[in-house]
């Protein structure tokens, strides 16, 4: 399972902040991560229960269709 | 941290804003009496975020916007506890403090005392401060010094996150007026840039961490550093950095200016011989200045070296990110000064 | 009331030059802030409050000022300084945070001072009222006949500052003119959800002063209302107040993402396209006037940004200077 971030312009965004360690147990709706798009802060929540891998730290630039973490 | 963190519960951070505002939460699902109010705290979620989702939870009536009126809806604030309300009042800086002083320092501040203890005052003011992002000299004080010094009002500042749920969830809860002051460096808004050891494992559930009460985050015997909000962050930073050269410094967090835990900060004195003091307000007749006499009165005598203290210049906040960053405190700075008292 | 075209001409050069600086402003503000926006990065580092959308009301009531008249503005003052006549190379160069701005860098975007016009601005909520109506106080003890302008947004009515300054200006009849500047927002929090009065002149009622609204962003309403205040005021006859509906076209400061704002942003109606079609049809302005003072524009902006670029960052230990200024003997 992969956890996508989805927004509408082209621009480039950033990770803020994760709220678990990889290797945690996450539940759906759990507030995983902080992404800056375009000056806005988006909390991405998971879209269901598992223990998480994260892909992009902490000041990745990330864009549009990048995997930020899965779901194990 | 704490030793009453359940160890089978999900581990799940948070920023010091997003904290405040389940702290806020939890309190106002629990008690009706508590109500908050602001300016921009209800559908903006404040402006450093200490108050976010609460308007949607609780509606406009206990979650409410004001005019920019500071000295109505703090006096108002005082009223409305001494009848039994509970309310939360944000000052947006600390720095506006001067427009609404009056209602704090002398209303807040002294109606118990004045009333015999019969009207006590469970207000909690909370306010950001602190500065190093360029917001000049109107926007970037941290003034702890200013209120501390008045009698009547407990002054805390939490350091992270979990600390700072706990302290706000004491602070609603003490009968006591609680200057509840947030560090920007550290609160969690993204386009501030944030201290990432701030954001940090936090239970779900509520829970205090008591006021009054400093906290020796790193254990060590040759100095004792003492540091606060953002300071506490450069001193551990600084401290792992002279423990390579295995200099073994004790670092406190204070996170609390009144009450202000003199017993720990004795106690680690007496131990270590040697005391350096961080302070990112303006260095005189402040905190650091507090902290040393405090300290110099106990155990003086006993000191291996003079107190230092590495703290902001007594000049205004200058706008231009050169001058501001040469008069901060810094890590490297810090470093210097427990060297220096090494010698 | 006819006005010359020279001065109609100037107002418009000063809209102009206003919206062309802050639009450069935004775009330098942006500089090392992608994509993660740290309000500290860049070459403009710290808050910035942007303009556009209220250059009428800075062109309309500077335009009957000298450069020995006295205005305070707020932490929205580029429009402002403008066309209080502000050197704009040292103004932008104090944005930069340069050693050649107004104040050696010590004050940045919110507290811009230019003695030479009598300009300063500063960050706290009607903070400017009692230093302009000081200004008025030492003027009028002078006997002279300059008027001080305070600029204050219209959630600043609600500070307690506004009460005390309006009604010591009037007991002691001073030749003092507080603009009012309605956006209709106070960052989050609308003027409907503040204030509990629709329109601000009604307060003059309080001090027995004249007070006038002016609606619409009209240049030339602004220019004629403020003219009676401050005839009245260089003839001795006292305060006035004057609140001007205007149009903040962006967010309080740069990052803010409005979305309290919900649809409205939509119906927002922008005051320089407006004139320059009233300056083409009802003024005789022809065409190439207009773009040779909008040329004249463009180019003064690029200049005084060109200047701030280039100028040396302060030293760092001038952090540490003009706290205290040596004492004349």
């Amino acid at each position: 399972m992969t956890n996508e971030v989805i927004w509408e312009e082209d621009s480039d965004g950033v990770v803020l902040a994760w709220f678990f360690d990889a290797g945690e147990k996450v539940n759906e709706g759990d507030i995983l991560v902080e992404v800056m798009v375009d000056k806005i802060q988006y909390e991405i929540a998971s879209p269901g229960d598992g223990v998480l891998q994260i892909d992009k730290v902490v000041d990745s630039p990330v864009i549009k269709g990048d995997v930020l973490g899965r779901l194990a | 941290m704490s030793a009453t963190v359940d160890a089978v519960a999900k581990k799940r951070k948070l920023t010091i804003a997003r904290a405040v505002s389940e702290a806020i939460g939890q309190e106002m699902a629990d008690d009706d009496n508590v109500f908050v109010m602001g300016e921009d705290i209800g559908a903006l979620g404040g402006v450093f975020g200490t108050t976010q989702g609460l308007l949607e939870r609780f509606g406009p009536d206990r979650v409410r916007d004001t005019p920019i009126s500071e000295t109505a809806f703090i006096g108002a604030g005082v009223g409305a506890a001494a009848v039994g309300m509970k309310p939360i009042v944000e000052l947006m800086f600390v720095d506006f403090f001067g427009v609404c002083m009056d209602a704090i320092y002398n209303l807040a501040a002294k109606n118990a005392y004045f009333s015999g203890g019969k009207q006590p005052i469970p207000m909690v003011l909370m306010t950001s401060v602190g500065g190093g992002y360029s917001d000049a000299g109107q926007h970037s004080q941290c003034l702890y010094g200013t209120f501390a010094h008045l009698p009547g009002m407990k002054v805390v500042m939490p350091s992270n996150a979990y600390d700072a749920k706990g302290m706000m969830i004491s602070a609603i809860r003490d009968p006591n007026p609680v200057v509840f002051m947030c560090h920007k460096n550290l609160q969690g808004m993204g386009w501030l840039g944030t201290v990432a050891d701030a954001i940090v494992n936090v239970p779900e559930e509520a829970y205090t961490v008591p006021l009054g009460k400093a906290e020796v985050v790193r254990e060590g015997k040759d100095v004792t550093v003492v540091g606060f909000g953002s300071t506490l962050h450069m001193a551990n930073t600084a401290a792992a950095k002279l423990a390579e050269r295995d200099i073994s410094v004790e670092v406190i967090d204070l996170r609390s200016f009144v009450p202000l835990d003199r017993e720990t900060l004795i106690a680690s004195v007496s131990k270590t011989g040697r005391l350096v003091v961080v302070d990112d307000d303006y260095q005189s007749y402040g905190v650091s200045g507090e902290i040393i006499a405090t300290v110099t009165e106990a155990v003086g005598t006993q000191l291996r070296a003079c107190p230092r203290r590495v703290t902001y210049p007594d000049i205004p906040v200058p706008f231009s990110r050169v001058m501001e960053q040469y008069a901060l405190p810094s890590p490297e700075k810090i470093e210097a000064a427990i060297l220096a008292s090494l010698e | 009331m006819n006005l010359s075209r020279d001065l109609l001409l100037d107002m418009y050069q000063n809209m102009v030059t206003s919206r062309g600086y802050e639009e450069q402003i935004a775009q330098i503000y942006m500089e090392g802030k992608q994509p993660k926006f740290d309000m500290a990065a860049g070459p403009i580092p710290g808050e910035m409050h942007l303009s556009n959308g209220q250059e009428p009301v800075a062109a309309g009531v500077c335009a009957h000022l000298q450069a020995t008249d006295v205005v305070t503005a707020t932490h929205r003052p580029h429009h402002i300084a403008i066309a209080k006549g502000v050197d704009l190379n040292a103004m932008t160069a104090e944005i930069f945070g340069k050693r050649t701005g107004l104040s050696g860098g010590r004050g940045g975007h919110m507290h811009l001072f230019d003695t030479s016009v009598n300009f300063a601005c500063s960050g706290i909520i009607a903070e400017g009222m009692g230093p302009a109506a000081g200004a008025a106080l030492a003027m009028k003890m002078r006997g002279e006949n300059g008027v001080a302008v305070a600029f204050i947004g219209e959630g600043a009515v609600n500070q307690g500052a506004f009460h005390e300054v309006m009604n010591l200006a009037a007991v002691w009849q001073l030749p003092f003119i507080c603009v009012v500047e309605d956006n209709a927002w106070g960052i989050s929090v609308s003027k409907r959800q503040s204030t509990a009065v629709a329109k601000n002149d009604v307060r003059a009622a309080a001090y027995d002063i004249p007070g006038e609204y002016v609606a619409d962003n009209d240049v030339i309403a602004i220019y004629e209302a403020a003219g009676r205040a401050v005839k009245r005021a260089r003839a001795g006859q006292g305060p006035s107040l004057i609140e001007i509906e205007t149009t903040r076209l962006a967010g309080h400061f740069i990052g803010d993402q409005e979305a309290y704002r919900g649809d409205e942003k939509q119906q927002l109606n922008d005051a320089i396209p407006r004139f320059r079609t009233h300056l083409l049809e009802q003024q005789s302005v022809s065409e190439v006037e207009l773009q040779v003072v909008e040329k004249a524009a463009a180019d003064r902006v690029a200049d005084a940004i060109a200047f701030a670029r280039e100028s040396e960052e302060p030293h760092p230990e001038e952090a540490l200077e003009q706290v205290f200024v040596e004492a004349a003997i």
